[in-house]
């Protein structure tokens, strides 16, 4: 025998032989479940490949790495023939794609994420693996039996190697088939409970409120829910914080609003709270808690995550009219996405960053990006089916917004949109940086919209004792008074304070004669009115202080009673709705509001007096309060004015209503002050 | 092959081979290797350390989870809200609460116990301080405090427990109270009030340390009697303080150790009737000078048809008084193994094992299990009274070692049939870190498995349920006629808890009520049998007294599966017996002392869905136009719900319209009544007294009163300034008005009476009719839609705001409202409406 013939029976065993059937199994079992994944929609059966495609290119790394070693050694001697240099190529790919898949493995499972270079890194080499792989193998197809070898065991083995080649792979491959069937991932579907009647129709399960699930049938609590997952597997820490301090994460939390839901539901009934619930307090609405005999309103998960992560990233459609007419998709949730146990979680972690084209797919919208999706809940309503009278606007940023100076259509240069103010660009490591699509960003930015949603409650987060409460009301403070600064807005919005004051007095008055004090107050940063809904409850007020040179107050208007109650006679910006019969709508009953006895509130760019000295109406429209003021003898030398325009966020009587006996009092803050002096002449 | 490339290749499969190898050595050491063994932690799981007694809390089939609804029912109660604990005895022992329908309509009102704060306080520190015994009025499962309209505010100090008990037997059940002090008897007139006749009643000369009270008809004669606990002979003595003494098993100080002090007499008041007691322990046999008694109760043990009473004793020998007829008892705690040395505490009453007699379960102190004695008169296990401590076998004995239990019940909380105990737990010691507080603990709830005895499901039920508390009275009530009982517990030093469980298995429930005519009218001692689906059930009412508290005296059986009750044998303490066939269940009954069929209560589920359809039909009708179906649904509404206000203020305000001036005054009466802070109300009632259509019923003073009182609860609104202005013109105050309605405008430019009346002021009163008119036209543009930008807060659909309606110058707004009227003519007409004071005229 010479040796040619012997290398040649012994390369005959080497493909025939165990190792060479595994290593070549793995190799096209692991090209043929990677591509699926660039080209078929997400779904289960994906997902479970993923995982097995992974799982597999682990146990592969050994006898793949011992084998193509021991064919390297085996052909290193040889000449180099066109299927030797496919077989270096095609060792090289296998060397990068397993290189990379190893990476990719590491950053999915320990890192944020799975860039999209990485992925494309790990794809490239094992498309041009399969290539290889069938150019090297191609000629041996035409492989006659080695001398000695029987035709029959020569023809056993090529069976066996074609089975493990092509049979064992696609075998693994449908593994993911029965996988799927067993576990398809967590039920966005939920059910009503048994005592759930729809008194608006059948159809309308969840009025009056505006607000749907795509199915028009219930969601199970956790469909919406699990913000925390977003933030604690070190994906968006960042963002989840943000959050969890904001509005959007107390709306159903807030006890003021778990009282008003709760008198709502004593004295309109508890199914006329789902009103409220598409806004504040979505998870609870769509589960179906908010039923007679039930006797907390929200459910558990909803009172803990309130407009959660999903609640508004699910949002497929919304509708100008407002009144939380929008539409919810709940995304197919990853596998695993809600275990509870950390090896399942990091698997649900592991998909999400590994093959994260649905999560980003199905939770980022360019919809999110309108004013008209902010609408959806920024804009407020009742009508017949809900005070059994007729239509009245209630709250209304969104109209107040577009049809002010800061909106003008198709022009990003000088329109200041929801999301250029209450969510700033920050700085920081985020997978959800850089977006190509904001006029305001680039894909490298490196930044993030803030998700505090900067707003002027500056009462609750503290009285909750949120974690970071007390920055988040700092920063509502600074917010109110315009000292929040945003760089990428800058040459367009305006500077300064966001509401100003001026006051305009006389230098010299006459003693024993009336003075007229004249404060102005000009809405200047504001980008819908000031103040602005619900402006039965919020308050801003004047309070004008004049001391003589003793110190002595000569004249005051505006300041709060030892009750914390502002006095009759104060100017005041607030609604003051009624009911049917001309009475207050004074505990937040919205359900009974059938219009207003006034409205004051600063539209965007415009200005109101409050002026403190009574003369006859010249003007009818009589946007001009009054009040006499004359100086009293004897003071001499000067008048020192001092006017402050207050805010809170809850009137006294409601705080007293909601929470009796607590001593609770909403924490005002001064957005402008103004001051000058008068001296006093015969 | 050339030899040197063999050698090559050979010594390359060598070294290769010598790699694996001890790559592979490496990974078996690696993989064999043996730690470091973990030093031992105390109370760490060791392997070998078994636990036969412990049982796992068994999930399955459980599903009921409890939440606190104190504060959203109304019942926002602190207990020792006065100061730090000073180290006393008394001041760790309270306090209990009471259920009881004390204004008959039907719904359980609580009275709840208080230590008003720590014995130093003085007189004065009492009087000013905020806490106190506080009543809560129940009215469909949510609670108002009326402790000052019911008359007993005075209730501060250091009060202890309380019981219910109709003695007179007038229909409405009167109230003990005890207290490191003495003991206080209020009687209820029947009318929401009580008058105290601590004195003429003859329990008020009793001066000691009083716990528990339990109220029974120890003689048979249709009168209930009192029986009370004394305790300690507790005095401070300055020279104790900061002794310690050996309390049971461990150290704590001298003055909060009970055996530190002598025990004293337990108390029997014979109701010898016309609201006269006799205190005749001694006589009856009853007094139990030995013990140091916090608990008893009347329970009817031998099955005799007398009531006998258990005594539970804290560190001394419980007692057993079997009642022999006459009033009469003789004490058998030995003979029946009752005789505990244990602390005792808390006594519940109901038959755990389900073999038709009743049993006892006592709860204990720290290290002293809790006791389950087991009547063996109960399948015929024994011929004379005597009972078994099961606690051990059953599970409740061994958990128990590591609390402090007081307030104990028996409950069927998933309607099994198979009553389950909940235990309020506390420590007596205190925090290590702050000696001002006692040591937290949480409850148990017991869940009963049958045959397979007790488990805690507490962990299974809820945050609120295993909260650590400091633990002491329970009580258990359906205060929302649900059928399913609410566990309210009081906590030394802490908020009271009102327990409501949510969930659990579907099964259906039954609940009976008794109202004895021969029999002592709040039929304390009548033994109810009820069979269902083969089960039979036995309770007795007004048995079980819990620790110084008191649960309400109903029945409430789980059915299980069914949906009736077979049979119910109710037997009176009178002797006389009644059975009842086919009760359906998912309902409450009363029944009657000699009537043929027992009540039905309403439905608690039907009667919220009946309200709410009536509530609905009403609104209907009324956006129909059908006021007469709308004022009748309404009235509907009403009845079920009496203080439901948006309802009472519509019905008010649809009988305004419809003309019924009186009824409407009633409904904002009312309305008034159920909430004073109504502010609709006070606007509401002040148009209807100011306008001179109501004839009779005006009356502008109280009319200004009552705006006046809607500016107090929110002063800067300026509609009731705009009324009271309006009331200024109408009793012909000229320039009061104009500075009134001047004051509206600064904060309500849009005001449309300020401007109107200010113009007719400046025709009047300064004969500028060009002022006039510009006001005039000012006011009617302030009618039209607010000018703005964009659609804001309060627009409507309309284009035009209505003009008032009602208030002192309804007539003249009606006059209005016929079409285009002048000025001058709106002025005349004017000039007959406003007062005839100093207002000048032309």
């Amino acid at each position: 025998m010479n040796s040619s013939a012997t290398g040649r029976a012994t390369r005959t065993a080497g493909w025939a032989g165990l190792l060479s059937r595994v290593a070549a199994g793995f190799l096209v079992y692991l090209v043929v479940s990677g591509l699926p994944l660039r080209l078929f929609r997400f779904s289960p059966v994906l997902e479970w490949t993923v995982l097995l495609h992974t799982l597999a290119g682990f146990l592969s790394l050994v006898p793949i790495g011992v084998y193509l070693w021991r064919h390297f050694l085996e052909y290193r001697a040889d000449a180099l023939t066109p299927s030797k240099v496919l077989g270096y190529c095609g060792l090289g790919a296998v060397v990068l794609a397993e290189g990379t898949g190893l990476w990719v493995t590491y950053l999915a499972l320990l890192t944020d994420r799975v860039s999209p270079f990485a992925r494309t890194l790990h794809l490239v080499p094992s498309v041009a693996l399969a290539v290889l792989l069938v150019a090297h193998l191609w000629p041996l197809r035409k492989r006659s039996p080695a001398e000695g070898v029987p035709q029959e065991a020569f023809s056993a083995a090529r069976r066996g190697y074609v089975v493990a080649l092509l049979g064992v792979p696609a075998a693994a491959l449908l593994l993911a088939f029965p996988a799927s069937l067993l576990y398809d991932g967590p039920k966005a579907v939920g059910r009503f409970p048994k005592d759930y009647r729809m008194p608006y129709g059948q159809d309308r399960p969840f009025a009056p409120s505006l607000a749907r699930t795509d199915s028009n049938g219930p969601l199970a609590p956790e469909a919406l829910a699990g913000s925390a997952a977003c933030g604690v597997a070190g994906c968006h820490p960042a963002i989840y914080a943000e959050w969890a301090v904001s509005a959007h994460r107390w709306s159903a939390l807030d006890p003021a609003f778990q009282r008003v839901q709760e008198e709502m539901g004593k004295q309109n009934g508890p199914e006329s709270t789902r009103y409220c619930g598409g806004c504040h307090d979505p998870i609870s609405l769509f589960s179906g808690a908010k039923v007679v005999f039930k006797e907390k309103l929200t459910e558990d998960l909803g009172f803990q995550e309130g407009v959660s992560c999903l609640s508004c990233h699910a949002v497929a459609k919304t509708d100008v009219q407002g009144n939380a007419n929008y539409t919810v998709k709940p995304p197919k949730r990853y596998l695993f996405e809600n275990a509870k146990s950390a090896p399942l979680k990091l698997a649900s972690y592991f998909l999400i960053r590994s093959y994260p084209g649905h999560h980003v797919n199905s939770l980022e919208k360019r919809l999110f990006k309108t004013p008209e999706y902010c609408a959806a809940c920024h804009k407020q309503f009742v009508d017949q089916e809900v005070n059994n009278f007729g239509w009245v606007q209630l709250q209304n940023q969104y109209d107040n917004w577009r049809k002010s100076k800061w909106n003008h259509p198709k022009d990003a240069k000088t329109t200041v949109e929801c999301r250029e103010c209450h969510m700033p660009l920050l700085d920081g490591p985020e997978p959800a940086s850089g977006d190509t699509a904001d006029y305001n960003r680039t894909a490298t930015d490196g930044k993030h919209r803030s998700h505090r949603f900067l707003g002027a409650n500056q009462y609750m987060p503290t009285l909750l004792k949120l974690e970071g409460g007390e920055q988040q009301v700092d920063l509502v403070k600074k917010w109110l008074k315009g000292e929040v600064e945003i760089p990428e807005i800058a040459n367009k919005w305006a500077k300064g304070a966001v509401v100003s004051l001026d006051l305009d007095v006389p230098a010299k008055a006459r003693r024993g004669e009336p003075l007229k004090l004249r404060v102005v107050i000009t809405s200047n940063k504001v980008g819908h009115d000031y103040p602005t809904g619900p402006l039965d409850l919020i308050q801003s007020w004047v309070e004008v202080e004049v001391k003589d040179e003793t110190g002595k107050v000569v004249f005051a208007s505006g300041k709060p009673d030892e009750k914390k109650m502002i006095p009759p006679g104060t100017f005041l910006f607030k609604a003051e709705p009624v009911d049917r019969y001309g009475n207050l709508i004074d505990r937040h009953n919205l359900w009974e509001m059938v219009g207003v006895r006034y409205r004051r509130s600063l539209f965007p760019g415009f200005s109101d007096a409050a002026e403190y000295a009574f003369g006859c109406p010249g003007t009818p429209a009589v946007s001009k309060p009054s009040r006499d003021m004359t100086i009293p003898a004897p003071p001499r030398g000067r008048l020192d004015v001092l006017a402050t325009l207050h805010y809170r966020k809850l009137d006294q009587y409601l705080v007293d209503f909601l929470f009796p006996g607590k001593g609770l009092s909403a924490p005002i803050t001064d957005l402008a002050q103004a001051r000058t002096t008068v001296e006093i002449v015969d | 092959m050339p030899l040197p490339a063999l050698k090559r290749w050979t010594h390359r499969r060598v070294l290769m081979a010598a790699a694996l190898a001890a790559l592979g050595a490496c990974a078996i050491l690696w993989f064999t290797r043996k730690g470091e063994e973990e030093p031992y932690t105390p109370g760490a799981a060791v392997e070998g350390v078994t636990d036969v007694l412990k049982k796992d809390a068994s999930g399955a089939g459980w599903g009921v989870v409890f939440k606190d609804v104190a504060q959203s029912r109304g019942i926002d109660f602190t207990h020792f809200s006065g100061g730090p604990r000073s180290t006393q005895l008394p001041e760790d022992m309270g306090s209990g609460c009471a259920f009881g329908d004390y204004d008959g309509d039907g719904d359980w009102d609580l009275f709840v116990v208080d230590t008003i704060g720590p014995l130093t306080l003085s007189p004065g520190d009492v009087r000013a301080a905020k806490g106190g015994c506080r009543l809560y009025r129940n009215d469909g499962g949510t609670f108002t405090d009326v402790t000052a309209e019911a008359g007993l505010s005075d209730l501060k100090g250091t009060y202890m427990g309380a019981a219910w008990g109709d003695y007179d037997n007038d229909g409405f059940p009167d109230l003990v109270v005890t207290s490191y002090g003495g003991i206080r008897l209020f009687h209820n007139k029947g009318d929401g009030t009580f008058e105290e006749v601590t004195k003429s009643s003859g329990v008020g000369g009793f001066k000691g340390f009083y716990m528990g009270a339990v109220w029974g008809d120890a003689d048979g004669d249709g009168l209930l009697d009192l029986y009370i606990c004394g305790y300690v002979d507790y005095r401070f003595d300055p020279k104790d303080a900061g002794r310690a003494s050996k309390f049971g098993h461990a150290t704590s100080p001298f003055t909060i150790n009970p055996s530190s002090y002598a025990p004293i007499p337990n108390l029997y008041f014979h109701n010898e009737g016309k609201g006269r007691f006799r205190e005749m322990a001694l006589e009856a046999g009853i007094a139990n000078a030995e013990g140091r008694s916090l608990s008893a109760t009347f329970a009817d043990l031998n099955d005799d048809g007398k009531p006998d009473i258990y005594v539970a004793n804290d560190v001394s020998e419980g007692a057993l008084f079997v009642n022999e007829g006459e009033g009469l008892f003789s004490d058998r705690g030995h003979e029946a193994h009752v005789a505990d040395y244990r602390g005792a505490m808390g006594i519940a009453v109901g038959d755990a094992n389900g073999d038709g007699a009743l049993d006892l379960f006592v709860t204990h102190w720290i290290a002293e299990a809790n006791a389950l004695y087991l009547n063996k008169l109960g399948g015929g296990r024994s011929r004379t009274l005597d009972f078994e401590d099961a606690a051990e076998r059953t599970g409740l004995g061994q958990v128990s070692t590591d609390d402090i239990a007081w307030g104990t019940a028996f409950l069927d909380v998933d309607g099994d049939g198979l009553p389950d105990l909940v235990v309020a737990n506390g420590s007596t010691f205190e925090e290590p870190v702050d000696t001002r507080k006692l040591v937290p603990m949480p409850m148990r709830l017991f869940r009963n498995l049958g045959e397979k005895g007790f488990v805690d499901v507490a962990p299974l039920s809820g945050a609120d349920m295993t909260v650590p508390r400091v633990g002491r009275g329970l009580a258990i009530a359906d205060v929302d006629g649900d059928l399913r009982e609410e566990i309210a517990v009081v906590v030394n030093g802490g908020k009271l808890v009102l327990l409501k469980a949510e969930g659990g298995p579907p099964n259906h429930r039954i609940a009976i009520r008794c109202e004895g005519r021969k029999s002592n009218r709040s039929a304390f001692g009548t033994k109810l049998v009820l069979e269902a689906g083969g089960k039979r059930q036995i309770r007795e009412i007004g048995a079980g007294s819990s620790y110084l508290s008191q649960s309400a005296p109903e029945a409430i059986f789980g059915l299980g599966s069914g949906t009736k009750a077979d049979v119910l044998t109710v037997r009176w303490p009178s002797g006389a017996t009644a059975t009842f066939r086919d009760l359906a269940g998912n309902r409450a009954y009363l029944v009657v002392e000699g009537e043929p069929a027992p009540r039905t209560l309403p439905d608690y589920r039907a009667r919220t869905l009946a309200f709410w359809d009536a509530y609905n039909t009403a609104r209907a009708a009324f956006a129909k136009g059908d006021f007469a179906a709308s004022i009748a649904a309404y009235r509907r509404a009403l009845e079920i719900d009496p203080r439901h206000e948006d309802c009472r203020y519509a019905l008010g305000n649809l009988l305004l319209e419809q003309g019924d001036r009186a009824a409407a005054k009633a409904e904002f009466e009312e309305l008034l009544r159920i909430q004073p802070r109504s502010q609709r109300g006070h606007g509401a009632l002040g148009d209807l007294l100011a306008d001179p259509a109501s004839g009779p019923l005006r009356d502008l003073a109280a009319a200004r009163k009552h705006y006046e009182s809607a500016g107090a609860i929110y002063t800067p609104e300026t509609g009731w300034v705009v009324r009271t202005g309006e009331v200024a013109l109408a009793t012909g105050d000229a320039a009061g008005a104009g500075r009134t309605f001047r004051k509206v405008l600064v904060s309500n430019p849009r005001s449309f009476q300020a401007l109107y009346f200010l113009g007719y002021l400046a025709s009047r009163e300064k004969k500028n009719d060009a002022e006039g008119a510009r006001f005039f036209d000012a006011a009617f543009a302030a009618l039209g839609p607010q000018a703005s930008p964009a659609p804001g807060e309060g627009d409507v659909k309309k284009a035009e705001k209505a003009l008032p309606a009602r208030g002192a110058f309804a007539g003249h707004w009606a006059y209005l409202a016929q079409g285009a009227v002048r000025m001058d003519d709106a002025w005349r007409d004017l000039d007959g409406r406003v007062g005839r004071g100093a207002i000048k005229r032309p």
